[in-house]
């Protein structure tokens, strides 16, 4: 411990005085969340054939990433070392839970600014790693991101860890009343949210069916495979159109367009109809080639009238669906050097322009295909009644790592949209979620299969979907102002000797 | 008088000699010039057919005839009726035969013609933007119906074909056959054909001799598969009452030869191999309505469907329809 203490003080001692730890905490923490990146196997499929050239195309992103992220909590440390010698301790952890709430929200930003790409999305939808996510087991926790969404969690997480440790740093029991009151109204407030009536505006309950699939990510199919795969598809739709109103198949599953290999526009419309007597909702992503590009389209199909609405995927996965700039031109020398043409022979993928919401008469389902699910703000668009998130994750191998920070995530927006959310996966587990975010149901293993629920429709709106993260940014923008303010303050009117009197570090 | 009005009228005067000295030097010319090398220029003559021979003056200036003469090569036959039978009209017969439509190389084609156009003048840069763009627009549809001409497959000879019975078992046994031709060769191989074709036909256009003759090599083999397939189809007893389907399938795997066949000379017609580029993503399409009409034939006769996944598939697609 007293090591740990010694390598402590003299990484603090490092200049910039302060940065360095929390820097390397987030190069430790950022390499645990980003370490997905190693489960990309698709670059054999990408004409890259020796394990080394995989690894150093992987290795270079990964580093960026890891080392980019994590500039942020090294400047966070940074900051919160530089004021505590200048706060007082109440006021020092509500700056300190302010000001990494500014961070988070800017990383949000600079993941997107940093793999920006030709029909790249700018926006604070980049929130993986975003501390909230691991806090959501602990429904009280999660629950409230109905109220404030992730970033007010950031702010009540970091409050309370900031006024817990300046409490056990506190010997002299100077500031025990100040420090426990904070600590207490964190409390309080979780609690007081988490009892506090909601007005649910409940429509009607709807049986919906995943359809889940394992369809490996090849360059090139044989044709038993595609038999088998699309043979599945049909068998699986037939037995969910028998008791289910909404069908869902995953991202990328292709159903619609490889039924149109086989069957006439008459026939395809014969085949929808044949299904059930009742009407049935069916989502099916396709990955379709237009004049502009590829788009990952998911159609909403009336299997009793035919495509009803369609949404295309808009937050395109920088390295996946978009070429980084960052990324093209070493990637193209690279090509220059090794005779290989990945990069340049890729087809580009185009984002869509749309909302994700799909409408149906009088429903709304809100649509987040795979990586869209990361973004609080795309979610939150045009208050939907019921959430679904298509994912494949055939391209990361069905890695558990990102599959279980996707179901994080998901959990965290359907607590905060209240709403019931579903989620169809290839090469993945599929799950139906509640309005709070609990698990309700979920698929018992990988293959292809049927997971059936009945869900709610509901029209509530929490205070996150109508008011988003603005209220808890401006509050922590105020904080940081007058952290600022006073620092201004402190500078001019201090004596040199105050500084070593509030010293906590 | 004064003096300036003087000068004026000699100016004049001056103006109107050298007036009348360049039009009656144009007369003269016109006069003099040869009809072929006047009026070739002349864009409502570039449609006539001075000689009466079955050619225009633009047609006799491709197949490089003269225009004044109905039977250049002097074999007794004109030159239009020549064209039209397959036969070189500069070249007296018996051995005049003219290469098989399919043989026909666009490229080079295109290439006369453009030439042909710009010694007519039609194409030179001094011409009427209206001649220019309609000389260009003739040479294009040209090329689409030689195109269409030497990439679509002539009509099937029923003659050829061997006919069995409509008896059930007849039927059943002829299915089994087709279908699985149909599942193996034919949608097996265009599941990927699309996709994989565009990359080898890539290659034909880069600097590298070892990719270039890959491209040739794979589409030379696709058009012996395909071969292979349509001898096999050529050689299988059809029931009388499937001939129809029969054609269809026949057409389809003669479009897949004609077509892997031009690919594979893309070096020698590069045109030509465009088209046919065009054609084959196409033929994809082609195979969905046969796969239908085989299903629905298959229902309506009460036979029981060949064997392999696809038949199931598509069986299981069509139910209750």
């Amino acid at each position: 411990m007293a090591k740990i203490g010694r390598i402590f003080k003299k990484i603090n001692q490092l200049k910039p005085s302060g940065f360095w730890p929390g820097f390397l905490v987030g190069l430790v923490y950022f390499s645990y969340i980003f370490w997905w990146f190693w489960s990309v196997h698709h670059l054999a499929a990408s004409g890259i054939e020796s394990g080394f050239l995989a690894f150093l195309i992987i290795l270079l992103p990964f580093i960026i990433t890891v080392t980019g992220v994590s500039l942020f909590w090294g400047g966070f440390s940074y900051i919160a070392v530089k004021f505590s010698r200048r706060l007082n301790v109440a006021p020092l952890s509500i700056f300190i839970a302010g000001t990494f709430v500014l961070l988070e929200y800017a990383r949000a930003w600079f993941f997107g600014i940093l793999w920006f790409g030709k029909g790249s999305l700018l926006g604070p939808h980049w929130t993986l790693g975003n501390l909230a996510y691991l806090f959501t087991s602990i429904s009280p926790i999660r629950e409230s991101s109905a109220w404030w969404g992730i970033y007010g969690i950031d702010f009540l997480v970091l409050l309370f860890s900031t006024a817990l440790f300046l409490l056990i740093r506190d010997r002299r029991r100077k500031h025990i009343k100040s420090l426990t009151l904070v600590l207490f109204f964190v409390i309080a407030i979780f609690i007081a949210v988490n009892l506090a009536p909601q007005r649910v505006f409940e429509r009607n309950e709807t049986t919906v069916s995943v359809i889940q699939t394992k369809k490996f990510l090849k360059t090139f199919y044989e044709p038993d495979e595609l038999l088998d795969d699309f043979g599945k598809k049909i068998e699986l739709l037939k037995e969910a159109a028998k008791n289910s109103e909404i069908i869902v198949f995953p991202e990328n599953a292709d159903f619609s367009k490889t039924l149109s290999g086989f069957l006439d526009n008459s026939s395809v419309q014969k085949f929808f109809n044949n299904l059930s007597d009742n009407k049935v909702l069916i989502i099916d992503g396709n990955r379709v080639t237009d004049e502009k590009g590829i788009k990952s389209k998911t159609l909403l199909i009336d299997s009793k009238r035919g495509v009803a609405d369609f949404y295309d995927k808009k937050l395109l996965t920088p390295g996946g669906e978009s070429l980084p700039y960052i990324a093209a031109l070493p990637l193209l020398a690279f090509e220059k050097i090794t005779g290989n043409n990945f990069v340049s022979s890729g087809t580009n993928y185009t984002g869509g322009t749309e909302n994700n919401i799909l409408y149906h008469n009088d429903l709304k389902v809100g649509l987040a295909v795979c990586s869209d699910i990361i973004s609080p703000d795309l979610i939150r668009n045009n208050a939907p009644e019921l959430l679904i998130n298509t994912n494949n994750l055939a391209v990361f191998n069905g890695n558990p790592l990102i599959a279980g920070q996707l179901l994080s995530i998901a959990r965290f927006r359907a607590a905060e949209n209240g709403k019931y959310l579903i989620i169809s996966s290839n090469f993945g587990f599929s799950h139906i979620i509640d309005p709070l975010g609990n698990i309700v149901k979920s698929a018992d293993s990988t293959g292809y299969q049927i997971l059936t629920g009945n869900v709610v429709l509901n029209q509530t709106r929490t205070w996150y979907n109508k008011l988003g993260d603005w209220p808890i940014l401006l509050l922590s923008l105020v904080i940081f102002g007058f952290g600022l303010i006073k620092l201004r303050n402190t500078r001019l009117y201090n004596s040199p000797d105050a500084d070593q009197n509030k010293n906590f570090y | 008088m004064p003096i300036k009005i003087k000068i004026f009228i000699s100016f004049l005067g001056l103006v109107a000699v050298s007036l009348a000295y360049l039009g009656l030097k144009n007369l003269k010319i016109d006069s003099n010039i040869k009809p072929n090398q006047a009026n070739i220029n002349a864009p409502l003559e570039r449609d006539a057919d001075w000689d009466n021979d079955g050619l225009t003056n633009r047609e006799e200036s491709y197949w490089n005839t003269d225009p004044n003469n109905p039977d250049t090569d002097g074999d007794g036959y004109l030159d239009g009726e020549e064209v039209a039978s397959g036969h070189d009209p500069l070249k007296p017969g018996p051995d005049d035969k003219l290469p098989a439509p399919e043989d026909l190389n666009i490229t080079d084609k295109v290439s006369a013609l453009m030439a042909a156009g710009y010694y007519a003048g039609d194409l030179s840069t001094d011409t009427e933007p209206e001649v220019y763009n309609k000389a260009l627009a003739d040479i294009s549809t040209e090329m689409i119906l030689d195109g269409i001409q030497t990439l679509t497959p002539n009509d099937i000879d029923v003659a050829k074909i061997i006919f069995s019975s409509d008896s059930k078992s007849a039927q059943e046994t002829y299915l089994n056959v087709v279908g699985t031709i149909i599942q193996v060769d034919l949608w097996g191989q265009l599941v990927n054909e699309p996709r994989v074709a565009g990359i080898k036909f890539s290659e034909f256009f880069t600097e590298n001799s070892q990719r270039v003759s890959d491209g040739e090599r794979y589409f030379t083999d696709n058009t012996n598969h395909y071969q292979q397939v349509l001898d096999k189809l050529n050689s299988t007893p059809v029931p009388p009452s499937w001939l129809d389907i029969h054609k269809q399938i026949l057409s389809n795997v003669q479009t897949l030869i004609i077509n892997h066949k031009a690919l594979s000379q893309t070096n020698e017609d590069p045109l030509k191999s465009v088209l046919a580029m065009s054609n084959l993503i196409s033929v994809y399409q082609d195979i969905q309505p046969t796969l239908i009409n085989l299903t629905r034939k298959i229902k309506e006769n009460n036979l029981n469907p060949p064997n392999g996944q696809l038949w199931s598939l598509v069986n299981s697609l069509t139910s209750g329809f």
